[in-house]
C-alpha cells in the first residue's frame, strides 16, 4: 500500500435514497439507504465495508461504479468527480473500476461461452492471435485451463464461475476492484483459492479493493482498513486489527461474535 | 434402535452414479451433520430421505425409518399413502432458500394453517393459537402482525424462521435442515443457529443438518458424514473426525478451517471438484490428493473401520 500517495478514491458525504417500493410496499416516502458516508481508498489498499443485510453496503458500491446516482455527496476517482463525467468519460472510468458480484452465476451471460465472455473485454485488441494469447495468459493467472473457453456458465463450478468473473474484471487492468460478497456463496476450499488469488493480484498489480462482506473473519484476512456499517451510516472505521481487537461500538462486538460460530453454546 | 438408517444408498442418472453407497444411522435426539462442498450430493441425499427425487433418477438401497410401536418402514419402497403420513408429520424439512419454499401469494398465518389442516383436524380457535405458539417458538416477535404478512414483507432471517415454523407444524420427530443459514448474514445466521440449538434440546428433536460450514457441524453435530463428489469420504463421531481426520480430503478442509480461525492465509487444495457427469476413475479425490497411491486411480477405496465409531474410505488414510 502507498501510504503517502493521494487517495485513488475519495467519497464525501454520500447520501443515497430510493423512492418507495411497488404497489405492495408498506414503506411510504423515499428510503434513505446511505446517510452521509465518507471514506477514501489509497492505491494498493483493501478497504472493507462490513454490515448486516440491508445496511446499504451494495448501494455504496453501485454508486462508486456509476450505476446509482447519489442524492447528495461527491465521489472522486483519480481526481475526477465521477458523477460529473459525460458518457465517454464514464465508460473510461468503468475500465478502471471493475465489480465482482456475489452471485457468480447471475453475472455471467448464460448464452455465451466463457471464451466469448472474456474476449468481450479484449475488444481493443484487433489481432486475433494476440487476443488469444492475452486471453489464455489471463485465464492461467486465475488458475483456469484453456479448455474452459468452450464451456458455458452452467457447465462451470461455483469457484470456476467466480474466477471467471475475477478474470473478466482483471482483463481491463483496472485500478480498483469492488468485491461485493465475493466469497459468501463459496465453499471452504474455493474460498481458500479465491483469497489466495485476490492477495496475489493485489501485490502483483498494486490493485485496490473495496471488499463488501458481512463476515468479519474473512474480511480480516485481506483488508487493511474496515468500516462497520449499520442502517446506512458508518458507525466505526479504522485499521483492521484495531477494529477486531478493540471494537468501540457494541454492534461491532456483536458482528465479531457472530462471525465466529464457535460461540454457539451447545449442550 | 436408530430413528433413521440409510443402507447402501445409490442414486444415478442413467449410467452416471451421482451418489454411491451412502450409509449412516441417526439415533433419537442425535444430530448428524452432512458436510461437503457444492455438488457433492448433500441436497440430493436429503431428498432421497423423503423419497421426493425426480423420476429421472434411479435409487437403490434402503432407508429404514422407525415409526411407532417399534415398527420400521423402508421409505424407498413405501407407497404414497404411507409416505404422506411420514412427510411433514414424522420428518420435517427446511430448505436452503426459504423464500422459494414459501408461497408468495399466501399470508404467513394461512401457510401454517394449511399445514395444520392436513396434519391434524382441529377447530379454528385451537389452530390459531397453535399458529401463534409456533411463531413464538421460532422466535418471531409480534406474532399477530406476522400472521397477516406476506413472505416478501419479512427479512431473510424471518423467512427462514417461517419455513422452520411450517416444518415444525406437524410435530416431526426428525428435522432435515438443508443449509438453513447459508443465505443469511452472520448476525441472522448466529441467531438462527442458536434457535435451532435451543429447539433441539427443548423438544428432543433429531436433526440432520446439511452444511458446508465446519463451524456449524462442530457446534451441533454428534456425528458427521463427509461427502466428496457423491462418495463418502469419512463418517463417524464429530470429536473423532475433528481431532483425528483420517481422509486426506477431511484433513484438507480442517486445515483451511483452522487457517481461517487463526487469521492465516489458507493453503488452497490443488485442482477442482470433479464434475459428477465425468468423474475420475477409482477414488474421486485422487487427482487432488497428496497421499495418492497407484491403486487410488484404479478402484474405489475400501471402507476402513478406525475405532468402531469412525470410518473412512481411503487406500492410504492418515493414522
Amino acid at each position: 500500500m502507498q501510504f503517502n500517495s493521494p487517495p485513488l478514491l475519495e467519497v464525501k458525504d454520500l447520501c443515497i435514497s430510493y423512492r418507495k417500493g411497488g404497489i405492495s410496499s408498506s414503506i411510504k416516502g423515499p428510503v434513505c439507504a446511505v446517510k452521509g458516508v465518507s471514506f477514501s481508498v489509497k492505491p494498493g489498499e483493501t478497504y472493507a465495508i462490513v454490515g448486516e443485510s440491508g445496511s446499504g453496503k451494495t448501494s455504496i458500491a453501485m454508486s462508486v461504479i456509476g450505476f446509482l446516482r447519489p442524492l447528495t455527496g461527491t465521489i472522486f476517482f483519480m481526481n475526477k468527480n465521477i458523477w460529473e463525467l459525460d458518457r465517454s468519460g464514464l465508460r473510461r472510468l468503468r475500465s478502471n473500476i471493475q465489480p465482482v458480484f456475489q452471485n457468480s452465476g447471475a453475472s455471467l451471460n448464460p448464452r455465451m461461452s466463457a471464451g466469448k465472455i472474456i474476449s468481450e473485454a479484449f475488444h481493443a485488441i484487433v489481432d486475433e492471435h494476440e487476443k488469444e494469447k492475452a486471453l489464455i495468459d489471463l485465464l492461467r493467472s486465475v488458475g483456469l485451463d484453456r479448455e474452459i473457453l468452450r464451456r458455458f456458465p452452467h457447465e462451470l463450478s461455483g469457484g470456476q464461475k467466480q474466477r471467471l468473473n475475477i478474470a473478466r474484471a482483471l482483463a481491463l487492468k483496472p485500478r480498483l476492484i469492488i468485491l461485493d460478497e465475493p466469497l459468501s456463496s463459496q465453499d471452504l476450499s474455493t474460498r481458500a483459492q479465491l483469497i489466495h488469488l485476490l492477495s496475489s493480484f493485489k501485490k502483483a498489480y498494486l490493485l485496490s479493493y473495496i471488499l463488501i462482506s458481512h463476515n468479519l473473519s474473512l474480511v480480516r484476512l485481506i483488508s487493511d482498513r474496515i468500516a462497520i456499517m449499520k442502517q446506512g451510516v458508518f458507525i466505526e472505521e479504522g485499521a483492521t486489527e484495531q477494529i477486531i481487537n478493540n471494537p468501540s461500538n457494541n454492534y461491532t462486538k456483536v458482528l465479531i461474535e457472530a462471525s465466529n460460530i464457535k460461540n454457539v453454546k451447545t449442550g | 434402535m436408530s430413528l433413521i438408517t440409510a443402507e447402501n444408498i445409490s442414486v444415478s442418472l442413467g449410467r452416471t452414479p451421482i451418489l454411491k453407497d451412502i450409509n449412516f444411522s441417526v439415533e433419537t435426539g442425535e444430530t448428524l451433520a452432512i458436510v461437503g462442498e457444492t455438488g457433492c450430493g448433500k441436497s440430493l441425499l436429503c431428498k432421497t430421505l423423503l423419497n421426493i427425487l425426480p423420476q429421472s433418477l434411479s435409487v437403490n438401497g434402503n432407508i429404514w425409518f422407525n415409526i411407532a410401536d417399534k415398527k420400521r418402514i423402508n421409505i424407498l419402497s413405501s407407497g404414497e399413502q404411507i409416505l404422506k403420513t411420514i412427510r411433514g408429520k414424522e420428518i420435517g424439512m427446511v430448505f436452503q432458500d426459504a423464500f422459494a419454499s414459501l408461497n408468495p401469494v399466501i399470508k404467513c398465518g394461512k401457510q401454517i394453517s394449511d399445514v395444520l389442516a392436513v396434519k391434524s383436524k382441529t377447530d379454528h380457535r385451537t389452530k390459531k393459537s397453535r399458529i401463534f405458539s409456533l411463531l413464538e417458538i421460532v422466535g418471531l416477535a409480534d406474532v399477530t402482525r406476522i400472521y397477516n404478512l406476506y413472505p416478501h414483507q419479512l427479512s431473510g432471517g424471518m423467512q427462514q424462521r417461517m419455513a422452520l415454523a411450517i416444518a415444525l407444524a406437524g410435530n416431526p420427530r426428525l428435522l432435515i435442515a438443508d443449509e438453513p443459514s447459508s443465505s443469511l448474514d452472520s448476525i441472522a445466521q448466529k441467531q438462527y443457529l442458536d434457535l435451532l440449538n435451543r429447539l433441539k434440546h427443548a423438544i428432543n428433536l433429531t436433526l440432520i443438518l446439511v452444511t458446508h460450514d465446519l463451524d456449524e457441524a462442530f457446534a451441533f453435530a454428534d456425528k458427521m458424514l463427509v461427502l466428496y463428489a457423491g462418495y463418502t469420504a469419512e463418517y463417524g463421531n464429530t470429536v473423532d473426525i475433528r481431532t483425528a481426520p483420517a481422509h486426506p480430503y477431511t484433513k484438507a478442509l480442517l486445515d483451511i478451517y483452522q487457517a481461517f480461525r487463526e487469521n492465516r492465509q489458507p493453503t488452497p487444495l490443488p485442482g477442482e471438484i470433479p464434475s459428477l457427469g465425468n468423474p475420475p476413475a477409482g477414488c474421486r479425490f485422487h487427482p487432488r490428493c497428496y497421499r495418492v497411491q497407484p491403486a487410488c486411480a484404479e478402484q474405489a477405496p475400501p471402507k476402513k473401520d478406525l475405532s468402531g465409531r469412525h470410518y473412512t474410505w481411503c487406500f492410504n488414510p492418515i493414522e
